[in-house]
């Protein structure tokens, strides 16, 4: 438990992805399972990121002239900065799927659908 | 200094986070979201990614937001 | 029962994941392993092997230039999956307000949004080309393109937003993302090196400089217009088919 006040970030990017698990698994209406899904996904971003920090370091940018300081580790940001496009990607699609489920239902609840089919 | 607003910034986030998750009604779930990317930016921030900070807080923040605005508005406003 | 159940499945969960963290080095370390192996050598070599200032625009590109390249890949493959889903609908509807209103929003709303839009394009232009030396980027400057055009949607309906930017024009710019990674890396095949290496054929070795950043930009305006006119294609998709009460404005 002492160990966890360093790694405070990591501890609650944890959290927010159980919240966001939570979620998608508990909540029977599509929008609000892609709102804990995207909350899954910045967890798991935020993870990450933190992993590739350095006590005291800078943004990863050199500026031309001055000798560059210590530099917080660039290579989880470049992938991350993907994932963040990907993240948009998936939610546009699941969202446009969501839509096309309230047409055909006319609800966006998964167990009102199940039940107004009998 | 830094590691109080680090704690606030955290506990901001679980809050935020729990609010959309928890809330029944969905625009203010998506309202939270948009909140919740703009705290998640000042995070960016503090863990020195600038180009990270700039893109969540537009792509989450205003554009999977309004994305989400458009599906409520064709689809329904509560959760039951 | 169902409730009690995820309830005890998600503490557990939690409960196994906070103890991994536990055991994780403590964060900021500067003899953590990630620190280590290829972390120092991008923050050293990138300026000059990259040639760009900033060094995650520098992984972005060149380092990684691949999984760039199938990241504007899988934007486009999203793209695809809504129009499949939703329909592509090049005619245009009248004019939609997102609250169902029926009356437009008032003059003093209307000025203060086109001046809000003017500056949100100028600085996702500035964003997109200084995206190499300081913290943007394609994406970022592509992404606040397609939101000063989905805020001008909002306050000025749809009608009017959807005949500045219409089909034919977004169906240009959607495909400039894949094709400037295309182009640039065929032309770094044909100058004798690998694909994606960003050296032009047959000029001398001052001049591959000025080459190497012009073709970065390149790819950085490919990107951007390209993420701009998805995220504003997805949003009018979404938004198109509330049809048959709407009030028809002329732009």
């Amino acid at each position: 438990m002492i160990a966890l006040l360093d790694n405070l970030n990591y501890a609650v990017a944890m959290i927010l992805f159980c919240i966001g698990f939570y979620t998608v698994i508990m909540r029977s209406n599509l929008i609000k399972k892609i709102v804990g899904l995207t909350i899954m996904q910045v967890a798991v971003f935020f993870f990450l990121v933190s992993i590739g920090y350095l006590a005291d370091g800078e943004a990863p940018t050199v500026i031309p002239g001055a000798p560059p300081p210590p530099m917080v580790n660039p290579l989880p940001q470049a992938m991350i900065l993907t994932a963040i496009v990907i993240s948009v990607s998936t939610t546009a699609l699941f969202l446009s799927l969501a839509l096309k489920f309230y047409e055909h239902h006319g609800t966006v609840d998964m167990d009102k659908a199940k039940e107004d089919k009998r | 200094m830094l590691q109080s607003l680090n704690i606030v910034l955290l506990i901001l986030l679980v809050v935020t986070a729990l609010t959309a998750c928890l809330h029944r009604n969905l625009l203010v779930a998506v309202i939270m979201l948009s909140a919740f990317s703009l705290i998640m930016g000042a995070m960016w921030v503090m863990l020195r990614a600038p180009d990270l900070a700039l893109a969540e807080v537009v792509a989450i923040g205003v554009i999977t937001t309004t994305f989400f605005i458009a599906s409520i508005f064709r689809t329904q406003r509560r959760e039951e | 029962m169902k409730r009690v159940l995820a309830i005890l499945f998600v503490s557990a969960l939690a409960a196994l994941l906070l103890y991994a963290a536990a055991l994780l080095p403590p964060m900021g370390d500067a003899d953590n392993p990630t620190n280590q192996h290829i972390a120092p050598r991008y923050l050293e070599r990138g300026p000059e092997e990259a040639g760009t200032h900033n060094i995650v625009a520098g992984v972005l590109l060149n380092y990684r230039g691949y999984d760039t390249m199938a990241e504007v890949a899988v934007l486009s493959a999203a793209l695809a999956g809504v129009f499949a889903v939703l329909g592509k609908g090049r005619t245009r509807i009248g004019s939609t307000f997102i609250d169902g209103a029926r009356v437009e929003f008032s003059i003093v709303s209307r000025i203060a949004v086109i001046l809000l839009v003017s500056f949100i394009m100028l600085l996702s232009i500035q964003v997109i080309l200084q995206g190499t030396n300081l913290p943007g980027g394609g994406f970022q400057g592509g992404a606040a393109i397609g939101a000063g055009v989905m805020i001008s949607t909002l306050a000025l309906g749809f009608g009017r937003t959807q005949h500045r930017v219409p089909y034919s024009l977004r169906a240009i710019l959607e495909s400039t993302g894949i094709l400037a990674f295309f182009v640039v890396g065929t032309i770094g095949v044909v100058s004798g090196a690998n694909f994606l290496t960003y050296t032009l054929p047959g000029i001398n070795e001052q001049a591959q400089a000025i080459a190497r950043t012009t073709m970065l930009i390149v790819v950085e305006i490919g990107i951007g217009v390209m993420v701009g006119a998805v995220a504003t294609s997805v949003f009018f998709a979404l938004l198109r088919e509330k049809e048959a009460h709407d009030v028809d404005r002329a732009a």
